[in-house]
Parts: C-alpha cells; structure tokens; sequence
C-alpha cells in the first residue's frame, strides 16, 4: 500500500494544530495511520471531511510492551460515540470521526488542560529544562574559551576564530532562546486556558511550526560547524554517526523488548543503560581508531612552509614534526611543532600561521598576541610590513605581520639576518 | 444505559458528555471514591455510586437550590412584575 510520511512541526501540547493539519490532509485525501518517534505516517483514502481529536495520557510510558488498559477502555468509550483509533503515540493517541457533528471527544475544558498539563509535567518540560541547562553550559564554556589566558598554542582568539566555537556560540544562544520560548509560550497558553476552562471556554494552542522549524535548522548548523572545520572534523563526524547508529540499535532493542514482554519500568531501564553504554563504545573506537591513524600520519612527512634544515641547520637522523590546522571563513589557523635531536642538545622551532580572512578579527588576533608586552623591531630584514618581539623568559619570541597573515614564531636563539630574510620568505603569504 | 447516552437523557439533550471527558471523569470519581466499578464485561464497565457520592451528589444538589432561592429572593418580585 502506498503510505505517504511527513515530518511533523508540532509542539507536543499543540494539539489545535496537529487537529486541523490532520483534518486538512483528510481533505486532500490522506488519513493519519501511524506516529512514529520522527515520521507521521499516512494512508491514501477518498477525500472526505474527517473530525480528529487527540487525548493525552500522563500515566502512559512509551515502553509499555502492550496497550495499556486505560488505551483500551477509551477506545471502547470513543466506539460508543463513533470514535475511531487513528494511531498512539504512548503519550498520547488520536481519533477522528466520520460524523461532522459528533460530540467532540473533550467536551470539558478543564479536564483537558489538566491532562495536557500533567502530561508535560512528566515528559516535555523536564525534558526542555534539562536542555536549556544544556545550552547554559554550553554557553558558559565557550565564552569562558574566548576569555581564557593559557598558550596561545592551545587557545588565543585567533585559534577561537578558527575553529567551530564561534558558530557554536550564536547557535547554542539561538538555541537556549528557543527552549525558553517553548517553556514560556507553553506556561503562557496554560495559564490562559486554565482560566478560560473555568468559564467553560475552551483555548486552541498556539501554533509553534516556525520555532520546531528553527530549532532543526540550529541544530544542523551545530553539526555543520562541528564537522567542517578543521582536522578534527572527521572525527567529529564519526563521533556523530557512531551515536547516531547506537541510538537506532537501542531503539530497534527497546522495540524488541515490548515484543518479548518485558514491563514498561524493566524495558525502560534496559534500554537506556544500553544506550548510554552503546554510546561510550562508540566514542572510544572512533577516538581509539582516530588516535592510531594520528600516530601513523606523524610517522610520515609533513609538507612544512619552513623548516629547521632550511635555516642551515643539518638534518639528523632523529626529527620530529606535528602540523595542526583548522579553518573557518574568519580565520584559518595552522599550528607547527618541529624538533631535532643533536647530540650536543636537542633544537626546536615553533611557529603558527594566522591567515584572518574577516578583516574586522585583524586588530582582535593582533593584540591577543601582543597583550603580554611587545616591542615593534626593524621588519626590512623579514621582509614583513611590521615584525615585534614579544616579551619571553625562555625563547626568542617574534611576531610577523603581512597585510592578512600574522606569524607567531618561537626560536632557541635570534636569527642572522640571512635567516631572516629565509624566514620571511617562506612564511609570507 | 451507556453513560453519555443517559446524561444526554437526563438533561433532555441539553448536556452532552464526551468520551474522552468521561474516561477521565471516572478515573477521577472512582479514586476519590465517589463511585465504585461492580462489574467488568470485555473493556464495558459499570458504576455505582457510593454512598460519599451520593452525600457529594446530595451537597451540590443543596448548593444549587440555595443558588436558586438567593435568585429568587433578590430578582423574584421583578420576574413576577
């Protein structure tokens, strides 16, 4: 049989709109046969013009292995009255009604509200309040990264830039403000149809489509923003997909579970101990996979822009070289770490490569870098627009500048200006 | 008789009980034990009310009557005229 799905944009208590987008698709000749945790699903039938109703049910869990009682003694009240099982949702189930003027399936509106109500309390809310201290969280550590002061190897404005935190800031605020809209919108209709039920009245929930729309569009600009930028990009992408086969592995488990027998409480348990064990799994052979497949690259060549051998120094038998790179449409940031083991002692050259393709960040990066003390020196032998040599107790510190690049530089001792002129050439854009 | 049909009976068509409103009605009845189940047939059951019900039903029926005589005191000499 031909089925038609669609994913539905319904706040979970929006049960006016959900009534009116099924009757709508009545009309045009579909009738609602299943709810599945994404999908709605649909069966083609004659347009006709189809009363839907939905009741809530607080008490009910989804992993009931069979239809709970308090299912079937409504269904048998909605036969009596020409009410028609359409499909469950665990939580909730729908009806419609051949019979235009049938007695709606709610007729008091105060009861309704309070089933509405006791059923957000145990499912929605909890649920919005854990992810809005989620998103607080979330918030909190990204812009403690952008303020934090360790090395500027590991952090620093311009690697903040870089990577994917600048999007995930926005997006998770975005995101927070989306949670706090439900929560609020949802408390705001309550309220109001509480004390509209008390005068008999009843109060269509308000529509909320734009706001699930909005929310699935954050949500894939987070994974976007995790998984394109930089090296650790597909990594991230398989953290994302292992989770995401081990949540439809606990799903598929959960599903076999109501098969089998197992009680709602037994299921429940089960399968949420597996997810969480599934998920840990997941993590740690990617990470586990990631790791050697790093350890086999280091072994190999890297194609450095400078290296320590193009300074005069001898290549030993013992060298050893690590690039870093990530890229956003702000700025692309590429960290080099080289050592070489002499027998007198070993020799080591550092450098990082900011190339600020936003030009607003330039003066942001530039005195991230110069905050702890710096002092301008000549740049004609770097071949540079402006060089500095910062403030270290340990190395010779410089920083290179050219119209959209800056270099960080960490020498063992001060270049010849045969090696700066080498240095400049190199690393300039 | 089926509930909804004997309300609709009862006030001459003029209240009309839903299922779903009924299904919760008597989950709510039956735990603050103005009713109780006497007998099951399949997913049919059927009620009684308790004797806390009938006082509950009595008290309400006392509510409205005085509801009336108040009405009456203060707007019967006008409805009369």
């Amino acid at each position: 049989m031909k089925h038609r799905y669609e994913l539905p944009l319904y706040s979970f208590y929006d049960h006016t709109g959900m009534v009116e987008h099924l009757e709508k698709m009545a009309r045009r000749g579909w009738r609602l046969d299943k709810l599945g945790g994404v999908l709605w699903r649909y069966v083609p039938i004659e347009p006709r013009r189809l009363k839907y109703a939905l009741v809530y049910f607080p008490e009910v869990s989804g992993f009931e292995p069979t239809p709970p009682e308090s299912h079937l003694r409504l269904q048998e009240l909605c036969a009596q009255a020409g009410w028609v099982l359409a499909a469950t949702a665990g939580k909730f189930q729908v009806y419609y009604n051949e019979d235009p003027d049938a007695v709606p399936l709610e007729t008091d509106p105060g009861i309704q509200v309070d089933m509405i109500h006791r059923t957000m309390k145990r499912n929605f809310i909890p649920s919005y309040l854990l992810l809005s201290a989620v998103a607080v969280l979330q918030l909190f550590m990204q812009i403690s990264e952008l303020n934090e002061n360790y090395s500027v190897w590991y952090s620093g404005k311009a690697h903040y830039f870089s990577g994917a935190t600048w999007m995930m800031l926005p997006t998770w605020g975005s995101l927070l403000l989306i949670y706090l809209l439900e929560l609020g919108r949802y408390f705001w209709w309550y309220h109001r149809a509480k004390k509209r039920a008390e005068e008999g009245l009843h109060t269509p929930s308000p529509r909320s489509w734009w706001i699930q729309l909005l929310a699935i569009v954050l949500l894939m600009l987070l994974v976007i923003s995790w998984t394109t930028v930089g090296k650790m990009s597909g990594f991230i992408f398989a953290v994302l997909a292992a989770m995401l086969l081990a949540m439809v592995l606990s799903i598929g488990l959960s599903k076999l579970l109501k098969v089998v027998g197992v009680s709602a409480k037994v299921n429940q348990a089960i399968t949420i101990g597996v997810a969480c064990i599934l998920s840990l799994m997941a993590v740690m052979s990617v990470s586990n996979f990631t790791i050697q497949s790093r350890r086999q690259a280091e072994k190999m060549d890297a194609v450095l822009p400078l290296r320590l051998e193009d300074l005069g120094y001898i290549a030993p038998e013992k060298a050893w070289e690590q690039v870093d790179e990530q890229h956003s449409p702000l700025v692309s940031f590429t960290r080099i770490w080289q050592r070489r083991e002499y027998p007198q002692e070993p020799m080591e050259m550092d450098y990082i490569m900011v190339d600020v393709h936003f030009k607003p960040l330039w003066d942001v990066c530039l005195q991230d870098y110069l905050k702890n003390g710096a002092q301008t020196v000549d740049a004609a032998p770097w071949g540079a627009r402006q060089v500095w040599q910062l403030e270290d107790q340990y190395e010779v510190v410089y920083l290179l500048c050219w119209d959209d690049r800056m270099v960080y530089m960490e020498l063992e001792e001060a270049p010849s200006d045969a090696q700066k002129a080498i240095i400049g050439e190199k690393l300039k854009p | 008789m089926d509930i909804m049909e004997r309300v609709k009976a009862m006030t001459r068509g003029r209240v009309a009980v839903g299922p779903g409103t009924l299904y919760h009605l008597l989950d709510q009845f039956c735990e603050s034990g103005m009713i109780e189940e006497t007998r099951v047939e399949g997913r049919r059951r059927s009620y009684l009310l308790t004797t806390q019900g009938r006082q509950a039903l009595a008290e309400e029926k006392q509510r409205l009557e005085s509801q009336l005589r108040d009405y009456q005191r203060a707007f019967g000499e006008e409805d009369a005229q």
